[in-house]
């Protein structure tokens, strides 16, 4: 509106504006996702529209994430799950689900001087990923005394 | 000593507040959330048991310990296992007829379903499939074969020994 012999002022009205940007900010706020530690997005899951969200706590699980190549994601550097490397790094998260039962007092079975361990491993592989890679390493997690499994994918038809 | 209240004291102050500051905070945090936002897919997953014997040997009984579930006494099954076998094609994909159970050849994992819900027809945690795949099939149709006996009704699943390619 024009002023008396003034320049015209204008005024702009800034509380909806401000409205929409809490609006948003708290939209974008609740859906960040700060558990993502486990999850690598380069990962392609395979569909299956039966496969159910996981109801166990985290600290029973070991996350296997598994590219198209057969490599696993072992604390950020990718080795082939055929490598003797992986091999030990197993024989090591063995070694700390059995020491970590021994302190809770919790008691387990032992199958041909095998414990039986509490620990998921939780598979996240690539759709592509050889089966024979993922075969074997079921078979190596199983002679440590793993023997509980669960295999990851999405019901999202994606891509 | 005297004190005048002038007519500019007297005036009400007005108080303005910066809006400006506020605004670029609240741009940037909004710039930040619709960079780092990514939408979360919505994964699932199969609980398997793993047999204790190697490659779902068919020495019976065979122990299948109860998935997440230590003080679950394991229960002991009289039922021979049925066997799944998943052969591949060219580039890792799944053969045509690359699915047998015992001697039947299905054409696809619908096929697998309406088999194995056949086969255990009332009784299917009776039951335990283990699935004899090539090793150079993609992990993909393991899932899909998981999936299909899971909806026939099939919760004891195991990995036997890989087939090899034409078996």
């Amino acid at each position: 509106m024009a002023e008396e012999g003034g320049t015209p002022k204008v005024d702009v009205n800034l509380v909806p504006m401000i409205d929409i940007m809490f609006q948003l900010i708290a939209f974008f706020t609740m859906l960040i996702n700060f558990d993502n530690s486990n999850r690598d997005e380069r990962i392609r899951l395979p569909v299956a529209d039966l496969a159910t969200p996981s109801e166990m706590a985290m600290d029973e699980m070991l996350v296997l994430n598994v590219n198209r190549f057969g490599q696993g994601n072992v604390l950020g550097e990718l080795i082939d799950l055929d490598d003797e490397r992986f091999r030990k790094y197993m024989i090591r998260e063995s070694q700390q689900a059995l020491a970590a039962m021994k302190r809770a007092r919790h008691e387990f079975k032992t199958i041909d001087s095998r414990p039986q361990l509490w620990t998921t491993i939780l598979i996240r592989a690539d759709r592509d990923a050889e089966y024979g890679k993922i075969q074997r390493t079921l078979r190596m997690c199983q002679d440590l005394g793993f023997y509980k499994f669960a295999l990851r994918a999405t019901a999202d038809k994606v891509e | 000593m005297k004190f005048h209240k002038t007519r500019h004291t007297l005036a009400e102050t007005k108080c303005e507040i910066e809006m400006t500051p506020t605004l670029d905070i609240i741009f940037q945090l909004l710039i930040f959330f619709i960079l780092t936002f990514k939408p979360i897919t919505d994964e699932g997953q199969f609980g398997v048991n793993m047999s204790n014997l190697p490659g779902g040997s068919l020495a019976l009984p065979t122990v299948v310990p109860g998935m997440g579930d230590d003080t679950a006494s394991p229960d002991v099954q009289f039922i021979p296992p049925l066997r799944v076998l998943l052969s591949a094609g060219p580039g890792g994909h799944l053969s045509s007829s690359g699915i047998a159970v015992g001697d039947v050849q299905l054409q696809s994992l619908d096929y697998l379903r309406f088999h194995i819900r056949s086969l255990v027809r009332g009784s299917a945690d009776e039951y335990e499939v283990v699935i004899e795949a090539d090793p150079k099939l993609q992990y993909q149709y393991i899932v899909q074969a998981v999936n299909a006996i899971s909806r026939a009704g099939v919760r004891k699943i195991n990995f036997g020994a890989p087939a090899t390619s034409g078996s």
